[in-house]
Parts: C-alpha cells; structure tokens; sequence
C-alpha cells in the first residue's frame, strides 16, 4: 500500500502541483501547514511516520497500571534490544512507547564517548503528542546574547519582530500561566494558571525573602483552563489535569498537532497529507534556482516517488531537517543544500538537564492536593540577568514541583509489617525537587554530519552526531546544582540531596541549531524570514534555525517563527519574488 | 476531605456479578476481568519461574512484608504470583540470576541462628526476622542489597495493583479542577503515585 493520503484533494490528484510542500508533522509542521492552507495554499503535508488518529489511537489512555501487563514496565530485553536510547527518556514506559521510535530501526552514529540522546517520535503528530507543554518566551537577553557576548552569529531578528507571533501563536495554542512581569520572561496571552498548592506559595514566599531576584511560579503550559470558542470549536476542551498527556488526550485539552494545528488545517479543504513517506532529499533546479519539492521513499513498500510544489516548508525537526538538506547534493550544493556558508551541520545545541536537588519542605502535614497537576513550577533564569556571573556566560532555569510521598518512600526507607503498610497508607511529608534547564552556547565544534559508509534499511545515509558539555556548560552545571543547595536552604527544607548525574546531551530534548539563522549568508544558512539565503523558496523552520538555545523550553518560539514564516512566504508567493 | 471515596471498583463488580451466579463464575472468564496474577493466585498455579522452595520463600515473605490488616494484604491478592510473572516476562536474564543467587543468600539470612528455615517459623517470627533483615539492609555501609530490590519489586507489585492504588491508597482518575490546598485528617489516604519510573 503507498501511503496512506487523505483530505483534500483526493488521493489521485496527489501528483498535482502543490503551491507548498510542508516536511513533518510535528509541533513545527502542524503550524506551517496550519497557517499556509489559512492562507489559501495548496498544501501537501510529509511525513514519514505512521497516520495516528486522534482519540482513537490513545491506546492506554486513562488506564491503570493494573490495566497493563507489567503495570507500564516494558520487558527489559525489549528495552534493550529495541529502545538502547529512547529508553532514557524520563517518559519513555509501557504506556507511551508506541510513540517513540524503535532505535534499532532508526540508527545514527556518535563517538563512544560522547553520547548524544536523540529522543524521536517519528508519527503524524511527531514529538507534540509526547512534548511536556512547557512554554517560555525568550526576550532580547536572548535573542542579543550571540551579539553581546560574541559566541556564535547574531539573531536576524530581536524580540519585537517575534512578540506579535507569539501572540498569535498563544492564543491559538491556549497556553495557562501567571502574569510576572519578568522581563527575562516576557508574558503573552495566557489562560488562568493552574494554582500553586499551599506549599509552593509558601516557598515563593520565603524565596522572595530571601532573594530580590528569584521566585517560583506555576509553569506556563500548553493546556486549556479556559477554552476559547475557536479552541471548543476545534473540539478541544477543559484540562482535567490527568497529568497523562504523554499517552494522548481524548479532550483535547493539551496542544498538539492532532488535536489543534492538523484540524484547522483540514478544515480549510486546502490540505492533503501523505504518511509513512519518508523526505530523502528536496530537488533544487539550478537554472531558476529555486527548490521544486521532495524525494520520498515509502516507509513500507521502500518504493521512491516525488512531489512537486511552489515552495518548501523543512519541519521534520532539528536534525530531520538537516539530514534533508545535507543528502540533497547537487552540483552547485555538493554538501547539502542552502549550504554555501559551509556551516550547515554546526553549532548543535541541547539544554543542559540536570536533577539539581531535592529535599523535604517540613510541616503543612494537615494539608494535601490533588493527586495530579498538569504542569509543575519554574524558576527564572536569575544568573547572568542583572548581574554578571564569574564563572560562566548565560543562564538557567529551574522545573519542579512540591508534593507529598507516596508508597515509594518505602522502598527509601526501613521497616516492614502491618507498621510500613499502616505508614504508607498516609501521605508522607512534603518535598520539592528541581531540575535545571541551562543554555549551552553555540560551538561549531558541537556538528552533526552524514557518514556515506551507513545507511539506513532506506538507502539514507545515517547521521554523525559529535557532540559534548565543554567549559562553560560544565561551569553552568556546578552552579545548577549548587544554588538548588542554596535556595532549598534558604527556605528551610530538610534532608536536601545533591550530586545527581547530569544527562547526556540530547536528554534535554530541546536539541537545537545546525542550519541557523543569521545576517550574513556567509555564515549562516537561514536569513531572518527562516528562508534559505541559496534557495528563497526553501523555508526551514523548526530547531534547525536556531542561532542560540536561551534556557527557556524552546518549542513555542518555533511555533512563532513557523507561523511568522509561513505568513512572510505567503506574502512572497503573492509578490511573486518567490 | 473524605477517606471512603471509593469507587466501584471492577474487583467488586466482578464479585458482585460472581456472588450472581452463585460464585461458579468459570476461572477462564473471570481471568478476562481480574489481572493474571490475580487469576494465577486464585486457581493455586504454579510459579512461572521460581522453583517450588524459592516460591514458597516469595510467598511467606510478601506476606509477612505486607500483611492483611483491615484492609487485604499482599498474599491475598496474589502479589508473589505478579512478582513470578514479572521474572518469568519481564526481568532481564541478569536480573533472572540476580534474584536466583539472591533468594539463596536471602534464604540463609532469614534462617534462625538454631538452623531453622524461615518459612517453618511462626508469623511473629518471621516478622522479627524480616525486621532484622530490612534493618540491616538500609544501613548506612549495607550498599546496595538484594533485599532492597525485592522490597522495591514486592511495594510495586502490592500497590500498583488495582486494590493497591484505588483501596488501599486513592487514586483520581479524571481529577478536575486542581486542588490546592485541601485540610485533611490524619487518617487521609495517600493518592497512588503515578510516576514514569518505579525504580525496579
Ligand atoms: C518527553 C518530551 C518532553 C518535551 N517537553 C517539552 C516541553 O515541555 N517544552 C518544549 O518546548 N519542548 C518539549 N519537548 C520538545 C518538543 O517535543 C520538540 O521541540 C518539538 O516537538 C519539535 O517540533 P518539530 O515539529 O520541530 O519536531 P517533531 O515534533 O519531532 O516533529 C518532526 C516530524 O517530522 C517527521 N520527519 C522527520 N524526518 C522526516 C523525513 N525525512 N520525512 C518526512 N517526515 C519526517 C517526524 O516523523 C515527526 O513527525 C519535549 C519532547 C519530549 C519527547
């Protein structure tokens, strides 16, 4: 069976023109698809994984543990055998793995020691079914950090060129939060927040006691508390804070392509959308210069067929895409196209992740929550804001939330009998963990290129993926844990434990960079519309296009920069000069 | 906030629609409701991978682990019989042998200085001997024990079950609004904690 196509127009006219070919389906692809058949494009989507339905396809949506064979355990053979890498993803269990890929499939090559996670969810949907909704703007601390501190090129664009987008893209997203006025974290167009339990506000409380500068707040997440008439339209409703959104949700209630960008996009009747079709190269014409559309082999039948379109649009991810662009050589672009700067493949980034700390906040033993909250909290970034640190450049955040023990504190602590059952039975004390989020700075030493020698079971050359913490992050990890220490005592917590690994690169996954944008073609592949400087109708606008990693999740910022994009290549198309 | 909140759970519908047919409810049929462990332990198969010695041993120790009090125990909702199926399909070859070498050692520990073997003691024995043990194990020099990873695999396999999370703790299924600050009385339940790792 090719495959699978549906919406509009019909399968048979899969061979018409496209006025835009959109690659991927993920967070990055929905918004382009979305905002290019708003537009009124012709649209043809790519994507190389299988179709999910959504609802339908939430296979262990709401069950209980009880409900699966091991209880969300996956058989450790398998594991090993299967999910070498994914496996270390924080959510990678017996109810979500059908959503992440199997590695032995899908491999890619790093040195042995330097380890790099690629965390992948290869689906119509992509990783915006498996993502954690966390969403943070950047502000001009980032987007003029390249500039003031001199690692890596220049952000084409500053925060007022993106402010609008992110407007636009939040109210359509819906995405809860607080107002903080920060203006390292800008604030956008929120929904009401999810509440802070008694126990986080009263360590904001004494944080903001103790410190000018930082403080606690409810994380800012991609969930409805408050759905608009166009989000109920959609079919999207209220978050019931299951806290389970990696499985799938039925209410649609966090944002995900399936639930959100895809909808809207079909609904224009401008959309067409083939599956298991995998993008192994675009097709450049040197006469007019322009990209004429892509090369596909079917995942299944390994078949080759192409498309032909008026545009591309390259979402399949940071370095999906650029995997795309350095196998489609030519004799103008003899190591990838968009590549004449020579930097396509550099400057790879990831955020630093890593388990600060965690300890016990006494007392408040007459006073519980719910069971589950759909987002944690987060600290903001505090280093390097007002003051300038020492010891390193940039800076981090922190994620975490305060709750009370269950039965797992048993397996931590002494005691059997009716006494340890009697125990468990009640909640345990307060605790709060953190984990940092830390910027890594652009390197062009952290690359990522294709080994000719291995291919895939395709045909695709596999990708080489050399990346490590150098210096400063390693002087940024320090500093994670050591004000998690310092803040936990602070506001008086007890039993505080440190000195956790930090992850490999990739765990973070936010990887980031690798086709960047900049002013100068001479340096980087993407000017400030996310529009290749070779090739002007070649958009790249997922992970790829980041010229800097800020410390914030980085997810929403490729929404605002896909749908900004996609708004300026439309505008183009209409001029004609594209 | 109220502690009796309890569902109807399917364990108490299945026994409602037993007590119905007059408790012939086939094994064959009640195993598509109940979990297989549960249907294991209630028609008395054998283990799956434990010898009958090593079974025994698992049997009497999440027994004495996690006894019946007011509400049902490990043993009775067929927690030995999980912990068989999670080594017989779940565990890796390494952790197969890891518990195979450990229930010997663990066997030998739990033995009453006068020889006598753990599973011929009376139940406040055993109590006293597994105390001694699990005191032991959390030491500050014990380092990493067998007896702590059977004590994580017997704590999962009890309250991840179905009675587990929604009897004896609580479990939410659709929680709603979030809740941020209720007032609760000491005898509270603690909400099961639905983590992505369990630390096996
Ligand atoms: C567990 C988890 C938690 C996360 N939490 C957060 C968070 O809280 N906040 C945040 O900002 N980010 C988070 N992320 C990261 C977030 O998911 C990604 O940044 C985001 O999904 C990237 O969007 P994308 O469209 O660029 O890529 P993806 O969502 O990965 O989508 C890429 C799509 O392209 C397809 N594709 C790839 N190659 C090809 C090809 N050759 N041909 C055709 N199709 C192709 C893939 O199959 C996939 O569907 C998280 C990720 C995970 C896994």
């Amino acid at each position: 069976m090719p495959g699978l196509t549906w919406g509009s127009p019909m399968a048979s006219e899969v061979n018409a023109d496209f006025d835009a070919i959109v690659v991927g389906s993920g967070i990055s692809g929905g918004w382009a698809a979305k905002e290019l058949c708003e537009r009124g494009l012709k649209v043809l989507l790519v994507e190389r994984g299988r179709k999910v339905t959504h609802r339908e396809d939430y296979v262990t949506e709401g069950k209980g543990n009880w409900e699966l064979p091991y209880r969300g355990q996956i058989p450790e053979q398998e594991v090993e055998r299967d999910y070498a890498v994914q496996k270390d993803c924080y959510a990678f269990t017996d109810f979500t793995k059908h959503f992440f890929v199997n590695d032995r499939e899908h491999p890619y090559a790093t040195p042995d020691d330097k380890p790099f996670a690629w965390i992948r969810g290869y689906q119509l949907g992509g990783r915006s079914i498996l993502w954690h909704r966390q969403c943070y703007r950047w502000s001009d601390l980032d987007f003029e950090a390249n500039a003031n501190d001199g690692h890596g090129v220049d952000w084409p664009i500053r925060y007022k060129d993106i402010a609008p987008w992110y407007d636009h893209v939040e109210t359509f997203a819906g995405i809860s939060g607080s107002f903080e006025g920060l203006p390292q974290l800008p604030d956008g167009k929120f929904q009401p927040p999810f509440p802070m339990n008694c126990v986080e506000q009263e360590i904001n409380k004494r944080l903001e006691s103790s410190y000018s500068d930082r403080k606690l707040i409810i994380g800012r997440a991609a969930h409805l508390t408050a759905p608009t008439d166009e989000q109920l339209a959609l079919g999207r409703g209220r978050c019931m804070n299951r806290n389970e959104c990696q499985r799938g949700c039925s209410f649609g209630a966090y944002f995900s392509s399936l639930s959100a960008t895809l909808p809207a996009a079909e609904r224009t009747g401008n959309l067409t959308t083939v599956t298991d079709a995998i993008v192994t190269g675009v097709n450049f014409d040197a006469a007019s210069n322009r990209a004429t559309g892509v090369n596909v082999i079917d995942a299944n039948s390994k078949d080759g067929r192409s498309y032909s379109g008026r545009m591309v649009f390259l979402c399949a991810s940071t370095l999906g895409s650029t995997q795309i662009l350095l196998n489609s050589t030519s004799e103008q672009f003899p190591n990838g196209l968009a590549n004449s700067s020579g930097t396509l493949g550099q400057c790879l980034m990831d955020h630093l992740d890593r388990p600060a700390a965690a300890g016990i906040f006494p007392g408040f033993l007459d006073k519980y929550a719910s069971s589950r909250r759909a987002s944690g909290c987060y600290v903001p970034r505090f280093r390097n804001v007002n003051e300038k640190d020492e010891r390193f450049l940039r800076g981090f955040g922190y994620q975490g939330a305060a709750s009370r023990q269950s039965w797992k504190q048993g397996t931590a602590t002494p005691g059997v009998g009716a006494e340890m059952k009697t125990a468990l039975r009640r909640p345990g004390p307060w605790t709060l963990s953190l984990t940092g989020f830390g910027e890594m700075l652009p390197d062009t030493r952290n690359r990522v290129w294709l080994d000719e020698k291995r291919k895939d079971q395709w045909g695709i050359p596999i990708l080489q993926i050399d990346c490590q913490h150098r210096e400063n992050e390693l002087a940024m990890l320090e500093a994670i844990e050591a004000d998690a220490v310092e803040m936990m005592e602070a506001v008086g917590m007890t039993n505080i434990k440190s000195g956790f690994k930090a992850f490999a690169p990739g765990l973070g996954i936010h990887e980031m960079g690798t086709a960047r944008m900049g002013r100068d073609p001479q340096s980087s592949v993407l000017n400030e519309h996310n529009q290749a400087h070779d090739v002007p109708n070649l958009f790249v606008t997922d992970g790829a296009c980041m010229t800097s990693s800020a410390c914030q999740n980085p997810s929403l910022t490729y929404m605002a920069l896909t749908a900004r994009a996609a708004a300026g290549a439309v505008e183009m198309l209409r001029e004609g000069s594209i | 906030m109220r502690d009796d909140r309890n569902l109807l759970t399917r364990r108490k519908a299945i026994q409602g629609a037993a007590s119905l047919l007059g408790g012939a409810i086939a094994a064959t049929q009640l195993s598509t409701f109940m979990s297989r462990a549960a249907s294991a332990a209630a028609a008395g198969e054998p283990p799956a991978f434990f010898d009958a010695d090593q079974f025994a041993l698992i049997e009497r120790i999440v027994d004495v682990m996690i006894p019946e009090t007011a509400t049902p125990g490990a043993h009775a909702i067929g927690v030995h019989h999980f912990v068989d199926l999670m080594l017989a399909e779940w565990a890796s070859p390494e952790r197969q042998a890891r518990y195979v070498r450990g229930l010997e050692q663990l066997d030998t520990e739990l033995k009453r200085p006068d020889g006598e073997s753990f599973v011929d003691l009376a139940p406040e024995e055993q109590l006293d001997v597994l105390r001694a043990v699990d005191a032991a194990a959390y030491a500050d020099n014990a380092g990493d024990t067998f007896f702590v990873e059977l004590k994580k695999m017997v704590l999962f396999s009890f309250y991840s079950s179905e009675i587990g999370a929604t009897e004896e703790l609580q479990y939410e299924a659709l929680p709603g609004p979030y809740k941020h600050c209720m007032s609760v009385d000491e005898d509270v339940r603690a909400w099961f904690d639905l983590g992505f790792t369990y630390g096996l």
